[in-house]
């Protein structure tokens, strides 16, 4: 629908699809990225957020 | 009023119902959290719902008394949520009397055409502050 997408650079620094119809983000005890979608899928990246747009609803993350 | 709010998964959109149905009508409505898992049925709980149950035949059972059922569309769809929406439990929440309000957001491989693209609680607000409203306000 439309909540935030979130996108990761690839080495290539091309923006790939990482998680749709994100809910949640929030940091880690060890200091991590935990993503929750509004469906419950979850995941969790070692790395930081790039940018974030949010009147386009769209979030950028870089791996470390 | 009897409201059966049904998820399953982590439960996260039925909690986002319910919270916004206990804002708009408080103790005015019963509301039962349905989930097709325990965790869904807990998150609902913590949102505020008045009594909850989970597992197919807690749902089937329950929502032969519910004037409203609200959920995302996933809930009429066999085998959805991993396979939690069994499909007795497909089948009974389609064909039971209740007024339904389905919510166009399904990890399916099927997509509903001609809907307004809405974030979550918009289209909650939606289904609680105008439809819910108006057939509240005609009883």
């Amino acid at each position: 629908m439309c909540e935030a997408t979130a996108y990761i650079l690839n080495n290539a620094g091309e923006e790939e699809l990482y998680l749709s119809d994100v809910d949640l983000i929030e940091p880690t005890d060890d200091g991590k990225l935990r993503l929750v979608s509004i469906y419950g899928e979850q995941k969790t990246l070692a790395g930081r957020i790039k940018s974030m747009s949010l009147v386009n609803h769209r979030v950028v993350l870089a791996a470390d | 009023m009897r409201i059966c709010v049904i998820d399953g998964q982590g439960g996260g959109i039925g909690s986002v119902i319910i919270r916004r149905l206990k804002d708009e009508f408080g103790e005015q409505v019963q509301v039962l959290a349905l989930g097709s898992n325990a965790i869904a049925t807990a998150q609902m709980m913590k949102a505020g719902a008045n009594r909850g149950a989970t597992g197919e035949n807690a749902i089937i059972w329950s929502i032969q008394d519910a004037d409203v059922i609200i959920g995302p569309i996933s809930i009429v769809l066999a085998n959805a949520m991993m396979g939690e929406i069994t499909p007795k439990v497909a089948a009974e929440v389609a064909s039971c009397k209740a007024k339904k309000f389905l919510l166009p957001l399904t990890q399916e491989n099927v997509e509903v055409a001609s809907v307004i693209r809405e974030p979550l609680p918009h289209q909650v607000d939606h289904i609680v502050g105008v439809r819910l409203k108006e057939m509240i306000s005609n009883v």
